[in-house]
């Protein structure tokens, strides 16, 4: 059975519009996984990142950053074979090191474990994010300047 | 030019310059400044030491330059480098943190700075959130920090920083002129640069092996202590969402809570804080 781009988008709005926050599919060699909002559990990816959710003393329920509404998922599809780089901490992802430059990498871009694919702010502390992977960029999922949650994928990669 | 004129030019720039030998020889027992890089001129002292940490530098290798050709702050600002007048230095560290905890540094170094412009203007030194050094509500230094780290740990973190010392606000360029200041502004004399730079440096070593040992839960009352805006209105802008509302102080991660006008705790992490009030 192969799954056609409309039966991924039907699939996706079903989603959007279900109860559910997680949802992860695998038909042949296609795997699709879906998060409305919480670390998606890619491959490798470490535990959740524990930026604490500690109440504050005049505020027993911590509301959610303010970035928390814009984080609103593009969902995410890894096609087989392929790898995501994921945000190894939340911030504000950047795809070039400032306004105008050049972004660090581009669609069919050749890249090693060590290449810098972006940077993650928090706190106005800028990360820079190594692959880890080497082969060929396909596609740039994290929009510049969005706000990205720990394990959200930001580029996919062919190795 | 003729000797004479290059020998008056090279009597100047030794007699501005900073005596570094000294600031060695002082350091020279600490892990922090040792070995210390000295330039008169460098396009930024972030860009040289990272690429000192990508090739294996240890912790606590510092740079320090006269001037920057292309010294810079947030998103690539540019960061005014005059010569012989400040300071502009980038520290190494390579923490034990998770990525997670990587940015609680930042704000440790925050207060190192302010712990060392506060011996000079006792009770001015605040800090901006998460670590703008403010004296008078203008800002007298900055730390633009920047890290490499993967899911699984950080490899190194390079604390930039800048200081106006011995810079007149009349000799700034109008766009920060009426946001920045000096020392030499504030207390009227000029800075012993040497000395500023071996306490910073020693205080950042100092709070940083308080952050190691003990955690950031010892050194956030500190922090909180030179908090600028504790109890002022503020304005939160992350993409094209904004939140209004009075600055709490910060959690035990050091993220910034903001008690929104619908009477909702914020936590902050990222996006621009500005002041709705002096």
């Amino acid at each position: 059975m192969e799954l056609s781009e409309d039966d991924v988008l039907h699939i996706l709005k079903l989603i959007d519009e279900s109860k559910f926050d997680y949802f992860q599919l695998e038909v042949g060699e296609l795997k699709i996984t879906v998060s409305k909002g919480d670390p998606i559990p890619l491959g490798n990816a470490a535990q959740p990142v524990a930026i604490s959710a500690a109440p504050v003393a005049a505020a027993p329920k911590p509301a959610p950053t303010p970035a928390a509404a814009p984080a609103a998922v593009k969902p995410s599809v890894i096609p087989a074979g392929h790898v995501a780089v994921t945000a190894p901490i939340l911030g504000t992802f950047y795809i070039a090191p400032e306004p105008g430059a050049p972004p660090f990498v581009q669609v069919g871009q050749q890249i090693t474990e060590d290449t810098t694919c972006g940077l993650i702010e928090v706190m106005k502390v800028f990360n820079s994010v190594r692959s880890g992977v080497k082969g060929t960029v396909v596609e740039v999922i994290a929009p510049n300047g969005g706000f990205v949650e720990f394990g959200q994928p930001l580029i996919i990669v062919k190795p | 030019m003729s000797d004479l004129k290059t020998e008056s030019l090279e009597k100047i720039v030794r007699a501005s310059a900073l005596d570094i030998a000294q600031v060695q020889e002082t350091l020279s027992a600490n892990i922090f400044g040792n070995p210390l890089h000295y330039f008169h001129e460098i396009n930024s002292t972030n860009t040289h030491l990272r690429e000192l940490a990508e090739s294996g530098a240890p912790q606590g290798i510092v740079v320090v330059a006269e001037t920057q050709t292309q010294g810079r702050g947030r998103l690539g600002r540019r960061w005014e480098s005059p010569g012989f007048a400040n300071l502009y230095l980038s520290i190494l560290l390579r923490p034990k943190l998770s990525p997670a905890h990587a940015a609680q540094i930042t704000l440790v170094a925050a207060v190192a700075l302010a712990d060392v412009v506060d011996t000079y203007v006792p009770g001015r030194a605040a800090i901006k959130w998460p670590n703008d050094i403010l004296v008078g509500g203008k800002k007298l230094a900055g730390i633009l920090t920047e890290a490499s780290c993967d899911a699984e740990r950080v490899h190194y973190v390079i604390l930039g920083i800048g200081v106006n010392l011995n810079y007149p606000v009349a000799a700034m360029p109008d766009e920060i002129r009426g946001r920045a200041t000096s020392l030499i502004e504030v207390t009227g004399a000029a800075v012993s640069r040497e000395s500023f730079l071996l306490r910073l440096i020693q205080g950042v070593e100092r709070c940083y092996g308080e952050l190691e040992q003990a955690g950031f839960d010892a050194l956030a009352p500190r922090w909180e202590s030179y908090f600028a805006w504790r109890g002022k209105r503020v304005r939160v802008e992350l993409l094209d969402q904004v939140t209004t509302g009075t600055a709490q102080g910060i959690d035990r991660d050091g993220a910034l809570i903001v008690m929104d006008d619908g009477g909702v705790a914020q936590r902050i992490v990222a996006g621009d804080v500005i002041p709705l009030e002096n």
